[in-house]
């Protein structure tokens, strides 16, 4: 099961939030789900644009902060906001990622939220803590 | 967490001035200082502490690392951090500039009065909405190729004015002219540009706005200043414009913080917290960040210069007069999140220093050579930003500024609560109502973004400015009222 919350006191001129998944997979949906909802509510969003992506990483936590900072970058770049993600993880000697995002081009319909400047490593932290992996990031706004 | 949970011995060194000395966090190199009242510092969150004696460590710091009262919890440095550094023995860092890169304040006059707009309110920020594209990822009308974009980086404003976005006489109102010399393109990743390319003359959202606002009469307190500015009062209308580089600045941002969390490892660099992340500003890793940095500075100046031609043409279009006729100039620019090269004296010698300011506004002093000729015998506009429910300051730089504080002052009003609890406190819809019942036209892409910006979110702006006033780091001049806003 995939879960996030934001946190209140954390960023106060910001948005944080923690993530949890029982998998790697679970945990980068989890947080893909609070950054989505962040820039726009997902509801309103028909997956009329598809993105694929691809990462590498030497570590896991770097391998979820490059998959955000991904989601950031398309946000700009197409535009676009999104609706949903999927995504496969592979631990070889590095940590490979592809995924896919869907979402639209930005229409009058879609109930916008804030617009993501980046990811943070301010208090940015990532573990498996027993069965769970939590993480919990800042996002500037 | 307030100042009565911080360890640290805050000791007042003169009224309004708190200096936390050496001894009280290991690595310090020079004394933290903090410019508040009893009352900003005692409500003061425990991160501005943390984080000003962490800044304090950096390699090559000067006399003390400052947070102004607008101060709270940032990245690396807290927002209304202001640092120098040895250009040959320092240090730069994105943590001491920000995500949004040049940042900054823009004040546009008018020779209209409120009774003269406000009959046309409704349509002017219609128009106003429809001709300066705000909130998530929006486009705006200008097209640009990449070499077009990357002529605009390299020289911001004057690229501008050379292809018909302002006016001659725009350059000289501006900080740098709004155009920093050595802007380097090729230190600037292609993300960077594909981020930022369609998003010149763009609002952005979060607290970035445009706001109309009058001046009156009883709320000009130097009117020397204020008419060397160009303001009159009589419920003069002006327009204030807040933005910075937008996607283009953020990215260059993450892209160095990613390559300065490396070169820190080669040059044997050691920080308090990752976001301090930095490079020796003279390290191939530095100026490579300042190259690029300056492109997003200079992106940045032209943003706002965008949005100052399509504010006039909105303008020039409802009052069907030429926006020149309608007295329309630059009152000044101002940057808040960026580093700079300056001249400083440092024990009775001049050097030249890199002077990190985020989240604080440069505050030069009557007489200093880098104040504009017309404005000079006065010193720099300040143009500090408050909610958008209780108004803005025009404030005026001071010689004990460049003294005391490399010539710096506070930027706006400081956050007090988070967006999340922002949010749980006022709907969107209820704060727009209460607004517009006090005559403040709104308009608003997101309404969860408005009530993240509520007026009970931020310090009481009044009293910050007295603060910066009271430590005589700079005068005020006007208090600008809202009567329109809009918001991303």
């Amino acid at each position: 099961m995939r879960s996030h919350r934001f946190l209140e006191d954390i960023a106060i001129a910001d948005t944080a939030f923690e993530a949890r998944g029982e998998t790697p997979e679970e945990l980068l949906l989890a947080a893909a789900d609070a950054l989505i909802a962040t820039i726009a509510d997902p509801t309103t969003i028909q997956p009329n644009l598809e993105r694929d992506i691809q990462l590498s990483a030497s570590d896991f936590p770097e391998l979820l902060f490059l998959w955000l900072s991904e989601l950031v970058f398309l946000k700009d770049a197409e535009p676009m906001v999104f609706c949903d993600a999927d995504v496969s993880v592979r631990k070889d000697t590095s940590w490979e990622l592809t995924g896919h995002v869907r979402g639209d081009s930005i229409q009058d319909e879609h109930l916008l939220g804030s617009d993501v400047k980046a990811v943070t490593k301010h208090m940015y932290n990532v573990a498996h803590d027993g069965n769970e992996w939590v993480a919990q990031v800042v996002l500037d706004i | 967490m307030k100042l009565q949970q911080t360890h640290m011995k805050v000791q007042e060194v003169s009224r309004d001035v708190w200096e936390i000395p050496v001894s009280e966090k290991d690595g310090m190199l020079v004394p933290a200082r903090i410019y508040a009242s009893p009352k900003i510092l005692e409500e003061m969150d425990s991160g501005v502490f943390e984080q000003v004696t962490n800044v304090a460590c950096l390699h090559g710091i000067q006399q003390y690392a400052i947070c102004m009262p607008d101060g709270h919890w940032g990245y690396g440095f807290p927002i209304g951090g202001v640092a120098a550094f040895d250009q040959h023995h320092g240090i730069i860092s994105p943590g001491g500039i920000g995500f949004d890169i040049n940042c900054g304040m823009r004040l546009i006059r008018t020779n209209l009065t409120y009774d003269e707009v406000q009959p046309k309110m409704e349509r002017l920020m219609t128009e106003l909405f429809h001709q300066v594209p705000a909130g998530v990822g929006t486009k705006g009308l200008l097209r640009l190729n990449e070499s077009e974009f990357k002529h605009l980086m390299r020289d911001g404003v004057d690229w501008c004015i050379a292809n018909g976005y302002g006016w001659p006489q725009d350059r000289e109102r501006i900080e740098e002219g709004g155009h920093l010399a050595g802007a380097d393109s090729s230190k600037v990743s292609e993300k960077a540009i594909k981020r930022g390319i369609h998003q010149v003359g763009t609002l952005g959202s979060g607290n970035h706005y445009l706001e109309v606002q009058i001046v009156t009469d009883e709320r000009i307190f130097d009117r020397r200043a204020a008419e060397t500015f160009g303001l009159f009062g009589e419920n003069q209308v002006v327009i204030m414009v807040h933005c910075g580089s937008r996607g283009f600045g953020h990215q260059v941002a993450t892209d160095f913080l990613g390559v300065f969390e490396k070169a820190m490892k080669k040059y044997d660099l050691r920080v308090k917290d990752r976001q301090l992340a930095c490079a020796p500003f003279k390290s191939p890793e530095g100026q490579d960040y300042f190259g690029a940095m300056l492109c997003a500075a200079n992106s940045a100046f032209a943003n706002r210069q965008v949005i100052t031609h399509r504010i006039r043409e909105a303008f020039s279009s409802i009052f069907q007069k030429s926006a020149e006729s309608l007295g329309m100039e630059i009152v000044y620019d101002v940057a808040h999140n960026i580093a700079k090269v300056e001249p400083h004296t440092i024990n009775g010698k001049r050097k030249d220093l890199v002077v990190h300011r985020k989240g604080a506004t440069r505050a030069f002093g009557p007489g200093h050579p880098d104040v504009c000729a017309p404005y000079r015998e006065i010193g720099q506009p300040v143009i500090c930003g408050g909610s958008m429910e209780t108004g803005s300051y025009l404030l005026v730089g001071t010689e004990k500024a460049v003294t005391e504080t490399f010539g710096s002052t506070m930027h706006g009003s400081g956050r007090t609560m988070s967006r999340t609890a922002a949010k749980k406190k006022i709907r969107g819809a209820d704060l727009k109502r209460r607004m517009e019942e006090k005559g403040i036209v709104i308009k608003a892409v997101s309404m969860s973004g408005l009530a993240e910006e509520a007026g009970m979110a931020y310090k009481d702006i009044s009293d910050v400015v007295e603060t910066v006033e009271r430590c005589g780091i700079t005068k005020k001049v006007a208090e600008l009222r809202p009567v329109g806003n809009i918001k991303g």
